[in-house]
Order: C-alpha cells, then sequence, then structure tokens
C-alpha cells in the first residue's frame, strides 16, 4: 500500500482525479482510495497529522506501507524555480532545531532539495532561508517514523511561490494547476518507488502461515515454541522454495508431552 | 530499469570534515554526488527506523570526523593466537560488501558507510599507546579493517596506502589488513614492509557465489593474493568463516588444492580456520529482521555469548580441515578459532 499525504483539498484533489481514487467516508478526515494507493488530507499545520495518520493505520498496517508527502512549498529564486518538483533530502524542524533524513535510494531522477519546517507561513520573501520552506514534512516524517521505517516515508514538494504569499491565499486553481503539471512526475516516482515494497516481502507466503497458524493452535503452542516454529519454518521455505508444508506433520495430542514431541518432530523435519 | 539510486549518490559531510585531505578526496571521485551537510554523523547513521539490507541497496557514504577512542582492545573472536597487545580501530563504519555471515549487519542500525577522515588522530593514538607499552618482545598489532574492507575501498579513498606508509615509520608496529578484494594493484607498486599483514579471506567458489555474493569471486581473490605473495608481502590467508554442509569436506578439500597449486605455502606467512560464529546480540538482532539467508536458519549453540555450531561438530570439523591443511603447511601456522 502506498499513502499519499497531501494538506490541502487543491492539492489532493488532482492526485484523486488522477489516480481515480474514490472517496471512503467511514473516516472523519479526508480519505480516498483505490487498490493499493490511497490518499489522506493532513490538514495545513502539524495539528492533525498524528490523529489521522494512526486513525488511518488501525486499518492498513503493513510493513511494506509506504508514505508519500505531496505539497506545495515556499522556494527562493536563487535556488528554486516555480513550478519544479523536488525530492526532499534533509527536513529542519523551525521549532526544535532537528535535522531528519529520509533514505534516497530510489533512482528517481528528481531534482532534490532540503527544506525547513515552519509553524506558520513565511509571507516576507524567506529572509535567510536558504532552502524551500513547507508546514508539514517535519512532523509527518517523526510521526510515520513511529510506525514505519525510514525507507518507507518520502517527500516531494512543487514551488508553489518565493515566500511572497500567504500558502491559504494561493489560488485553488493555481494550485491544481501547479500539481497537474507534475503529475507525470509523481506517477513514476510512485511507480519506482514501489519496487522498494518487494524487498520486505514475507519469506513466507500466505499457504505457509495458514499452516503456522494450524499448528500453533491444534498443538496449543506456547508463545517460545510458535516463534521457534516461524523461524524454523522460514529456514525451510528459504531451502525448499518449492515444498509445501505437509499437513501431516501435525498429530492430534492429548497432553502437553504428546505437544511437545510433536513438535520436536515437526522441528526436526522443518531443519534437516 | 535501474530501480536504485547508485552506491554514493549522496555523500553526508559533517561540516568539520569538510576541509580533510581524504574528504576532498572523496568528493573529486564522487564529484556527481549530491552533497548533503549533517551536524554529526551519528544524525545519518544512527537514525532510528534503518533498514541495514534495504540501505545496502544503495549505500550513501558518511565523511566525519572521529573522536575518541581511536583505539580498541581486539574482539575475542578474533585469533589473536596468544600475541599481546592486539587491537583494533576503526577507520571506516561498515563494508562496501554484504556478506551474509557479516556481523557487521547486526552491529550497525544502518547500510551506509562512514569514513573517519581524520586519520593522523588514528595514528597518533597508536604512537600514544606504543608509548605506554612494553613492546621488546613483541610489536603492537592493529587491525585497521575489523569494521571494514579497507583495501576494498582504496580505489574510492587510498586508506590502505596511507596506514602502509605510516607504518613504515612504526619499528614496532604490525598492521593487519583483511581484506575480500582483488585491488591488490593500487598499492603492487609499493615496496612491501613485513610489518604489514595483508589478510586475504578466501573461500570455495560455491561458499562465495552463495554467502559473499557482492565480493570480488573466488578466482580474483585467489589472484591478488597470489600477486601479493610474489611481489614479498606477509600474506596470511583467512579460511574463515568454514561453512558446514552436505559435501562440505570435499569441497574444501578441492578449494585448498587450488589455493596451494597457485600460491606457494611456504611463502604464506600463516593460515587462519574459524566456523560461522557472531556475538550473540548480534545475532539476535539480525534475525529479528527475518533475514533471507539459510545461514541464520541454521541449529546453532550459544556459549559465552557467541552463537556458533555445536563445539563437537565444529571441533571435529576444524582438526579435519587442520589436518587437511597441514599437507601444506607446518602446523605451527595454522592459527584455528576453537
Amino acid at each position: 500500500m502506498q499513502c499519499i499525504l497531501s494538506a490541502l483539498k487543491a492539492e489532493s484533489d488532482p492526485l484523486i482525479n488522477f489516480f481515480k481514487l474514490k472517496k471512503d467516508d467511514s473516516y472523519s478526515f479526508p480519505f480516498y482510495k483505490k487498490n493499493d494507493l490511497c490518499l489522506i488530507g493532513i490538514g495545513v499545520g502539524k495539528n492533525k497529522i498524528e490523529k489521522r495518520i494512526f486513525t488511518f493505520l488501525n486499518d492498513y498496517n503493513s510493513r511494506s506501507l509506504q508514505f508519500i508527502n505531496i505539497g506545495i512549498a515556499g522556494g527562493k529564486i536563487n535556488n528554486s524555480e516555480k513550478g519544479e518538483i523536488y525530492l526532499i533530502n534533509k527536513i529542519k524542524d523551525e521549532n526544535s532545531n532537528e535535522n531528519y533524513f529520509p533514505d534516497l535510494i530510489v533512482n528517481s531522477k528528481l531534482l532534490e532539495h532540503s527544506t525547513i519546517t515552519v509553524d506558520k507561513a513565511i509571507v516576507d520573501g524567506g529572509g535567510d532561508y536558504n532552502c524551500l520552506v513547507d508546514m508539514e514534512a517535519s512532523e509527518i516524517y517523526k510521526v510515520c517514523l513511529k510506525r514505519v521505517l525510514v525507507h518507507q516515508i518520502s517527500f516531494l514538494k512543487i514551488v508553489s511561490d518565493y515566500m511572497d504569499e500567504d500558502v491559504t491565499s494561493i489560488s485553488k486553481n493555481k494550485i491544481n494547476s501547479l500539481i497537474n503539471e507534475k503529475l507525470p512526475e509523481i506517477d513514476t516516482f510512485l511507480k519506482k518507488y514501489k519496487n522498494l515494497q518487494e524487498f520486505k516481502s514475507s519469506i513466507l507466503g500466505n499457504v505457509d502461515l495458514v499452516w503456522i497458524s494450524r499448528a500453533r493452535s491444534e498443538l496449543n503452542l506456547t508463545e517460545t515454541q510458535y516463534h521457534q516454529l516461524l523461524s524454523f519454518s522460514r529456514g525451510y521455505r528459504l531451502k525448499n522454495p518449492n515444498k509445501k508444508f505437509e499437513d501431516n506433520m501435525i498429530l492430534k495430542v492429548y497432553s502437553k508431552t504428546e505437544r511437545n514431541k510433536n513438535f520436536k518432530n515437526i522441528c526436526e523435519i522443518l531443519s534437516a | 530499469m535501474k530501480y536504485f539510486q547508485p552506491n554514493f549518490s549522496h555523500i553526508y559531510v559533517e561540516r568539520g570534515a569538510l576541509d580533510y585531505p581524504l574528504s576532498q578526496i572523496a568528493l573529486k571521485k564522487f564529484s556527481k554526488s549530491k552533497v548533503i551537510e549533517v551536524d554529526h554523523y551519528k544524525d545519518i547513521f544512527n537514525r532510528t527506523g534503518q533498514d541495514f539490507q534495504v540501505q545496502k541497496k544503495s549505500m550513501k557514504l558518511i565523511l566525519a570526523k572521529k573522536t575518541e577512542p581511536f583505539l580498541y582492545p581486539a574482539s575475542e573472536m578474533v585469533q589473536e593466537f596468544g600475541t599481546p597487545n592486539v587491537y583494533y580501530n576503526t577507520p571506516i563504519l561498515n563494508c562496501l560488501y554484504n556478506c551474509d555471515y557479516c556481523f557487521l549487519q547486526g552491529m550497525y542500525s544502518s547500510g551506509n558507510m562512514v569514513v573517519f577522515v581524520n586519520e593522523s588522530d588514528f595514528m597518533d593514538a597508536i604512537k600514544i599507546k606504543m608509548a605506554s607499552l612494553n613492546l621488546t618482545l613483541d610489536p603492537m598489532v592493529v587491525s585497521i579493517s575489523y569494521n571494514t574492507d579497507i583495501m576494498a575501498m582504496e580505489n574510492i579513498i587510498p586508506m590502505a596506502s596511507r596506514w602502509i606508509d605510516f607504518v613504515k615509520t612504526q619499528k614496532k608496529l604490525l598492521i593487519e589488513i583483511r581484506t575480500k578484494s582483488a585491488l591488490f594493484s593500487l598499492i603492487k607498486k609499493m615496496i612491501p614492509h613485513e610489518n604489514v599483514l595483508l589478510s586475504w579471506t578466501l573461500s570455495p567458489e560455491k561458499i562465495a557465489e552463495e554467502f559473499e555474493s557482492t565480493a570480488p569471486p573466488f578466482n580474483s581473490r585467489l589472484k591478488s593474493a597470489k600477486e601479493a605473495v610474489e611481489a614479498g608481502w606477509a600474506v596470511r590467508l583467512c579460511f574463515d568463516p568454514i561453512i558446514l554442509f552436505d559435501g562440505w569436506f570435499e569441497i574444501y578439500s578441492q578449494f585448498l588444492h587450488e589455493v596451494f597449486r597457485e600460491i606457494n605455502p611456504s611463502k604464506v606467512r600463516d593460515v587462519t580456520l574459524g566456523v560461522f560464529r557472531m556475538n550473540k546480540d548480534f545475532y539476535k538482532r539480525i534475525k529479528k529482521r527475518e533475514p533471507t539467508s539459510t545461514l541464520f536458519y541454521d541449529n546453532y549453540e550459544i556459549k559465552d555469548g557467541v552463537v556458533s555450531i555445536g563445539k563437537k561438530e565444529r571441533t571435529e570439523s576444524l582438526e579435519k580441515l587442520e589436518e587437511l591443511l597441514s599437507k601444506y603447511l607446518p602446523k605451527s601456522k595454522i592459527l584455528i578459532w576453537k
């Protein structure tokens, strides 16, 4: 699953249309979905990010989940171009002075920039800021990192202004058009980024997991035995990619002694 | 379609490390890389939530300035063989290669590489330590390639050659440079020095292909080691870790035959033998990440904080190999981790 996080409706709309996402009204915040792509409207600023992401994670928690923050940011005339899309390589939180570094594994070919996350929109031309300026990135990084790994969080920012306009006063049409212009790049990035998910696919397939679950419940395995079984099963699957876990390995047992004997036997078969 | 950025597509540089010569060499070598300034290398290397193996798909280079300590007593898992005054240092953290059995994946949370560019601080620390030791009989031994493969980096950052130059100025210092690289050619022009021990880890082709797939193949390593021996360097051959599997003895017998057909055993300083072993905490950390190498799903025993093959099987296997090796070298030259 890939989950786009965007702050403004004007940012979300072009993405929803392009990816043909459907609204899911079961959430109290904007949530759209189609197959394994979804979008959460996180609102402007840091306030609602944690609650919305965690609510989403209650329903969609997978080890290959990827979060992609897509939105507009302020730039400087001497270091960025209006309308250009940048992959963010460093995030500084202006409040805490903490720096965050997203992993840059995917060969995206996008230009890169750093960003500083501020609490209030900068409208005075940006003064000493020599990077992009946004209002959500550091919070998104912090919140998502509580539940996924660094390489599962990415940030794409499109420069909308040179910090001479309040973000809320930039017209909806202008934002729509900025995002629309960069949809091909966004689409390519998402496709390339998705490839990273393959590297976290589980060694055990669904059929294997059903067998393990059956062994656990029918043999009434202890927690330690269950984890040992998982480990032996992974080793078995790696060494025997095409062999199935035989149902007849799991016997009917009537005592802990019988259970332990059968468990030991299974482990020996799996580790042979 | 190339999914991943090339290695070192990004170079993170500590503010205080930028002006060091080694930083300049690296930045020149990777002039197209994106340079990102960091306050401290740990801000990037020690981040929470990193995936070692994913990062290995596109390693980043971190240039930093190390602070003390610059020297550590050798681990018990290194063959010290009764030699006193054995230490290691860490001019580089992490390795260009990614061998399945490597403890680094359990030691570090990051797959990226840190190069400490203040090499003179490392060298000064050795000089200070040497002054405090009684070195009348034995030299001080320092492994400079313990947490990395420094020779594998030689065409990126020429640290091995700089360390060899340093050793030449110190009478009572021996350095060991352990490697799987095939880059001996890069130091070939240097005059061999008796206080530099070049150690090649060699494994049968079958093992190299399965468990050391990112390192140079067996033949390339063997060629490099042979060139070093013939050029007059002190060379150690490390048959470590020995991986036990069905038919292992036949494979290793053939392998040793090939090795000593190419390299005159009488010209080898010594050889080391050891089976797969790992600090238990590192092992557990790796297991938690659901590794895809079959090595981590074999039956091991844990003793004194070390995960390894059971003592009986281990001793029997190593004794068999010792016997085999003794056809080529005197037993005094066979150093074993038992």
